[in-house]
């Protein structure tokens, strides 16, 4: 990804790897890129992953949930790093750009197909929006890639470390969600909120990327003053509907 | 002197007064525990309209992803009592009248703010093309 200009630590995987757990089962199959040993050597990393994915989706409750992600924590990420690492260094990028492309593809499917059986509604709900949200920072990754040096490279540098902790965050309980699906493992009830709530971490991360933006570019809406726009009466009567409506409401609970 | 009008700023938090009409039809809990987050930026704040979502108490509705998750630590109340977590309601923003906006009660972080955007985003259907097919 295009994201240089973020002071990123070398070898830091972005969350925008996603599905590639599952690609390599795809990859293996079809397209020969890779020796035998490398293959291996990928699936080995994977595997070690799995293992500790499984061992989060073998928890019943909030507090084993926590207990088992703070043990696997560490472990995942430096696993994660040498997979990322390893693939990158392995597979052409335009190799790994058509598996990311059918990956993508792959995991909406198996998410429909999912849904239902594995974790129910507000987890599929979650996973789908945070695909939304990588789109989201994709897209910011390539504005700041484009926007040149941040005002401030301090601050610039503690927004890469926050990011990098969010996005590996959600890219865990991302990962997890994908070994229910690759393994047909339901994600118990009692972590489901767990899994959702770490899934949220990439909206924190997509919001850093937008406070890195922010160093490259100035932003406001300068010119504008009250004084120069204008407010007529059908401004007036939808403004008094509104309030007329909210007052309706204040007997509800929102 | 004259009064000065306050300046509602984006990313402040304002207990919104009921309609006094209403008062005695409205339970004290409810009107006193509802607090409203100005997301419009106050250049664009046209007549005595502000552009504001509500932030809900009720964070089990959480499992709706476009409603954003705010912690307490990411809230600061002007009187120093402890921030609550919350729920930004993004789909139920809607323009208020200022003159309507009561003490104002705090704020949220810039951090806090653009993760609500990013709820909206989504609410608002907008699609991030891949900068690749650019």
């Amino acid at each position: 990804m295009e994201l240089a200009n973020l002071e990123m630590p070398s070898g830091v995987i972005p969350p925008f790897e996603v599905g590639t757990l599952g690609a390599l089962d795809a990859m293996s199959g079809d397209t020969c890129v890779i020796r035998r040993s490398d293959e291996s050597l990928i699936r080995q990393l994977t595997e070690a992953l799995d293992r500790q994915l499984l061992g989060i989706l073998n928890c019943r409750s909030v507090e084993e949930c926590e207990h088992s992600r703070q043990t696997v924590w560490i472990n995942y990420v430096r696993a994660r790093r040498a997979l990322a690492d390893t693939i990158s260094r392995l597979i052409p990028e335009q190799v790994l750009e058509l598996v990311r492309a059918a990956t993508t593809e792959r995991i909406a499917a198996d998410l429909e197909s999912a849904r239902n059986v594995l974790f129910g509604d507000a987890i599929a709900d979650q996973v789908e929006f945070s695909m939304w949200v990588v789109d989201r920072m994709q897209s910011l990754g390539h504005m700041i890639s484009v926007a040149g040096e941040p005002s401030d490279k301090d601050a610039d540098r503690k927004l890469s470390s926050d990011f990098h902790l969010y996005a590996l965050w959600g890219q865990l309980h991302y990962d997890c969600v994908l070994a229910a699906i690759k393994f047909q493992r339901p994600i118990p009830e009692g972590i489901q909120y767990s899994i959702r709530d770490g899934l949220r971490a990439w909206v924190n991360a997509s919001a850093i990327m937008e406070e890195a933006l922010a160093l490259r570019t100035q932003q406001g809406a300068e010119g504008c003053s009250e004084a120069e726009l204008p407010w007529d009466e059908e401004d007036q009567e939808l403004l008094d509907s509104s309030m007329k409506d909210l007052d309706a409401e204040s007997a509800t609970d929102l | 002197m004259p009064s000065q009008q306050p300046i509602y700023k984006q990313g402040d938090t304002y207990w919104c007064d009921p309609d006094p009409r209403t008062l005695d039809t409205i339970g004290s809990e409810q009107k006193g525990d509802r607090i409203w987050l100005i997301v419009s930026i106050e250049q664009l704040h046209r007549g005595k309209c502000v552009v504001a979502l509500p932030l809900s108490r009720h964070t089990e509705k959480g499992a709706v992803p476009h409603l954003i998750t705010v912690p307490a630590n990411e809230i600061t109340m002007v009187d120093g009592s402890p921030a609550i977590n919350r729920l930004a309601l993004t789909d139920q923003i809607r323009c208020l009248d200022k003159t309507r906006l009561g003490k104002k009660s705090g704020c949220v972080s810039h951090r806090a703010l653009l993760s609500i955007f990013t709820g909206l985003d989504r609410l608002f259907g907008r699609q991030f093309p891949s900068p690749k097919s650019n």
